[in-house]
């Protein structure tokens, strides 16, 4: 029956007019052609609605590891809503913390984008879809 | 003692009373409460196939729709242009919140709850905490000097076999249908929600607009229960970043008020 289930509903997308992957607005806005990494310390954790935000700052180093430049980046993701049945709670991701995050970035080469995978420390990953 | 003997026949025939109304609901054995969840947004997909988003094998996100402004009258053809020139002239990934309505609300990517009590549906959307009222106690739609034109509009319902019929009119101008569609107050919509088994429906939704459209919108939607899931709490102006400012520009939303 589950796979019926899903036959119907890959039929029925096509007559859809209106099935929305992120119900607020466009992602236009970023470009799902330039998967991006960032290393960095979380410094803002948004659990809010109509999207979360992940700030992070990245230092950039020069080769003796002394900083030349910080950068914070402001990165979007699903709703609390979402994420929450991805596996998030709001206690997922806490200000200092390290982590390496896969993002499609801003078009308009702002230091945004919005986060795919966040990688902890720990080995825990979370993800935006899935 | 007598006293507490005629309180409980009271609450005896209150029950009785009430659940002969809920009788029409169950003939089907076809249970419509609980929590439900549009089964084709692109993260109930990924967790069916257990993939994630990148998976080279993740399935695609929906192809772009087949229909678009061609199937606006003149009239309403225009309506439709001069808004898309006035979003024209925002920057991209701006977006103001705001109720969405029938029929938009049912393709949300968040579930909603049904409550059934004598009389009604009721439907409990997480989206906005919007909620329809869909009668079951009376076969005609408001007359014309109570309908005033709301996000929901006023709905009748009644079963058919398998199938939970919603018949709805009464719409203001203020949503659209999706894909920035227009509509005049002279919408109506046909749900018919017809039970695949007993946890899932395809939802087939009749979109007509004598003024609007040139012929009826079809829509197809399957949903399915989501036992273990609880409604959440989903407003778009708690932290709305993507809001456009007077220049048209994203406003940066309440950053420096939160932790």
């Amino acid at each position: 029956m589950r796979n019926l289930r899903i036959v119907i509903a890959v039929i029925f997308i096509n007559f859809s007019i209106s099935l929305p992957i992120n119900a607020h607005h466009s992602f236009a806005m970023f470009d799902d052609k330039s998967e991006m990494w960032l290393d960095g310390t979380i410094t803002l954790f948004q659990w809010t609605n109509p999207h979360t935000f992940i700030h992070v700052l990245v230092d950039t180093r020069d080769d003796n590891g002394e900083i030349l430049e910080q950068v914070e980046w402001s990165l979007e993701g699903g709703s609390p809503n979402i994420l929450s049945r991805n596996g998030w709670k709001r206690t997922s991701l806490v200000e200092g913390e390290k982590v390496r995050v896969l993002i499609y970035p801003l078009k308009d080469g702002n230091a945004g984008g919005t986060f795919l995978e966040i990688h902890k420390e720990d080995g825990t990953v979370l993800y935006y879809h899935g | 003692m007598a006293k507490k003997i005629s309180l409980n026949c009271f609450l005896l025939f209150i029950f009785l009373f009430d659940y002969s109304a809920y009788a029409q609901l169950n003939e089907n054995n076809f249970d419509l409460s609980g929590v439900w969840m549009n089964d084709n947004t692109l993260d109930e997909r990924l967790k069916r196939a257990g993939l994630t988003r990148l998976d080279p094998n993740a399935p695609n996100a929906p192809p772009p729709q087949a229909v678009g402004a061609e199937i606006l009258t003149d009239e309403y053809r225009l309506i439709y242009d001069r808004e898309q020139e006035r979003l024209s002239q925002l920057a991209v990934g701006t977006a103001a919140c705001g109720w969405q309505g029938m029929p938009r609300i049912m393709t949300y990517p968040y579930p909603f709850e049904i409550l059934l009590s004598p009389g009604r549906v009721t439907i409990i959307y997480e989206t906005e905490s919007q909620v329809r009222r869909v009668y079951l106690d009376r076969n005609e739609h408001l007359p014309f000097d109570e309908l005033d034109p709301s996000y929901q509009g006023d709905s009748i319902g009644w079963w058919e076999g398998d199938t939970f019929v919603i018949d709805t009119v009464g719409f203001n101008t203020i949503t659209t249908v999706g894909r920035g569609l227009p509509h005049s107050e002279e919408m109506y919509i046909v749900e018919r929600w017809q039970f695949i088994d007993e946890d899932t429906v395809n939802v087939e939704m009749v979109i007509s607009d004598p003024l609007a459209f040139r012929e009826p919108l079809v829509q197809e939607i399957v949903y399915s229960k989501r036992p273990s899931w609880r409604i959440r709490e989903y407003h778009c102006e708690e932290n709305n970043r993507d809001a456009p400012d007077e220049d048209g520009q994203r406003a940066g939303g309440l950053a420096e008020n939160l932790n």
